[in-house]
């Protein structure tokens, strides 16, 4: 089957079959920076954005997306670049594994949030597992990046 | 998990045929569990396309599309009005905000999951759903008939009144499903007592519900009646996550808590 999609903001055309799911589609088409972890829904390390919120994209079907937007990491790079920024500042990054995740779901949240808090921050993120830092640095790393309007 | 087939149906009446010609074909709602609970399916129906995610508000009751996200329900202000809160609160509970994005009502209610939140807190209001060929059914009708023919939920029902409204998941970290989940409620002194979760889909406690709604002035000793009697007549099953006991004395605490709550009217 064909499927047409916006991939950070680019047409495409992708050919798949009924039961791909998005984060093998992305793979083979060389977009790696979309991770593979528990592939259940539950560590957050395949995190795309779709039509701008974040979905785990190890369990949304390739061919249920025609007409869509889908955002990686390269989609935001500047924005990641900013974030990566704070977490080198609070030494909140360790292998890196689950940043662009992080980044995908801390962009969502600053656009669908007003002001958050720690606590609400948390509460976003939970969905988003880190197995090297113990999340303190990271979230104050993000509180920083969402108090930089600049 | 094989897929087969993929079909954007026209109408409802199209998904329906299609969906009821073979056991293996499947409508999707959110499609956040399939790679859990299917294995193979001929022919993926989308619903997308057909079916509301919207929650409206009318003067006498609220309508949430079957389509509607875990997200968009625990954002919703307007259920956080009802109840207590507790519809908001039960989808606060699930996982991350990735799997609440994909998620939905409509399909957490025909699933009928064991491990759900949602319906503990939905059975406690006994909402209305709409189906597309059957119409309109109670949730606690639902949950405990098979039917024969396969039908689409389009919309779910709540009646706006007064209720009071708790809940409780205990859960051994917050992306884990429940060890057990509560969800009680007082409208206007009639009181229902939900447990899901145990493990087991969300179901009534009814010989406690009778006991207490039977009685004009509530006692301490009444409470730990109805408790008792919700800890005996519910079924509890151990697994990797609890025992039987340990799910048993945790229904007894949080019930007994939930009543205290409503009785008294914090939510």
């Amino acid at each position: 089957m064909l499927v047409n999609l916006f991939l950070n903001g680019e047409a495409k055309t992708l050919q798949v079959e009924p039961g791909d799911f998005l984060l093998d589609t992305l793979q083979k088409n060389n977009v790696v920076s979309v991770r593979r972890g528990c592939e259940s829904t539950s560590c957050g390390v395949c995190t795309v954005l779709l039509e701008g919120k974040p979905v785990p994209s190890c369990s949304l079907l390739t061919v249920r997306l025609e007409g869509k937007s889908i955002t990686t990491v390269e989609g935001i790079q500047k924005e990641a670049e900013k974030l990566a920024h704070y977490f080198g500042l609070e030494g909140a990054d360790q292998c890196g594994f689950c940043n662009p995740s992080m980044a995908l779901t801390v962009y969502a949240m600053k656009k669908e949030l007003k002001d958050p808090t720690i606590e609400t921050i948390k509460s976003y993120l939970v969905g988003n597992l880190c197995r090297c830092t113990g999340y303190q640095a990271q979230h104050i790393a993000i509180l920083h990046y969402l108090e930089d309007q600049s | 998990m094989e897929i087969r087939n993929y079909l954007v149906p026209k109408s409802l009446d199209e998904a329906i045929m299609v969906l009821n010609q073979s056991p293996d074909n499947h409508v999707f709602a959110g499609g956040a569990w399939i790679k859990n609970t299917l294995k193979k399916i001929d022919t993926a129906i989308e619903l997308s396309t057909l079916i509301d995610s919207k929650i409206k508000e009318y003067p006498n009751y609220i309508e949430i599309g079957a389509m509607c996200t875990l997200h968009d329900l625990e954002e919703s202000a307007l259920l956080k009005q009802y109840f207590g809160g507790i519809i908001a609160k039960a989808s606060q509970s699930i996982m991350g905000i990735t799997v609440k994005n994909l998620a939905t009502i409509g399909g957490t209610i025909v699933g009928k999951y064991s491990f759900s939140d949602l319906l503990t807190a939905l059975l406690a209001i006994d909402v209305t759903l709409v189906f597309h060929s059957k119409g309109k059914l109670k949730l606690s009708t639902f949950l405990t008939t098979n039917y024969p023919v396969k039908d689409i939920l389009l919309s779910i029902i709540i009646e706006k009144n007064q209720t009071l409204g708790y809940y409780h998941k205990v859960s051994r970290t917050s992306l884990d499903f429940a060890i057990i989940n509560v969800a009680v409620t007082n409208n206007n002194n009639r009181y229902s007592i939900v447990v899901g979760a145990r493990p087991g889909t969300a179901a009534f406690a009814l010989s406690a519900m009778n006991y207490i709604n039977q009685l004009k002035n509530i006692t301490e000793q009444d409470i730990e009646k109805t408790c008792e009697l919700a800890a005996d007549e519910l079924s509890f099953s151990s697994n990797f996550r609890g025992t039987k006991e340990y799910r048993k004395s945790l229904a007894f605490v949080y019930i007994k808590r939930g009543l205290k709550a409503v009785i008294n009217h914090v939510s």
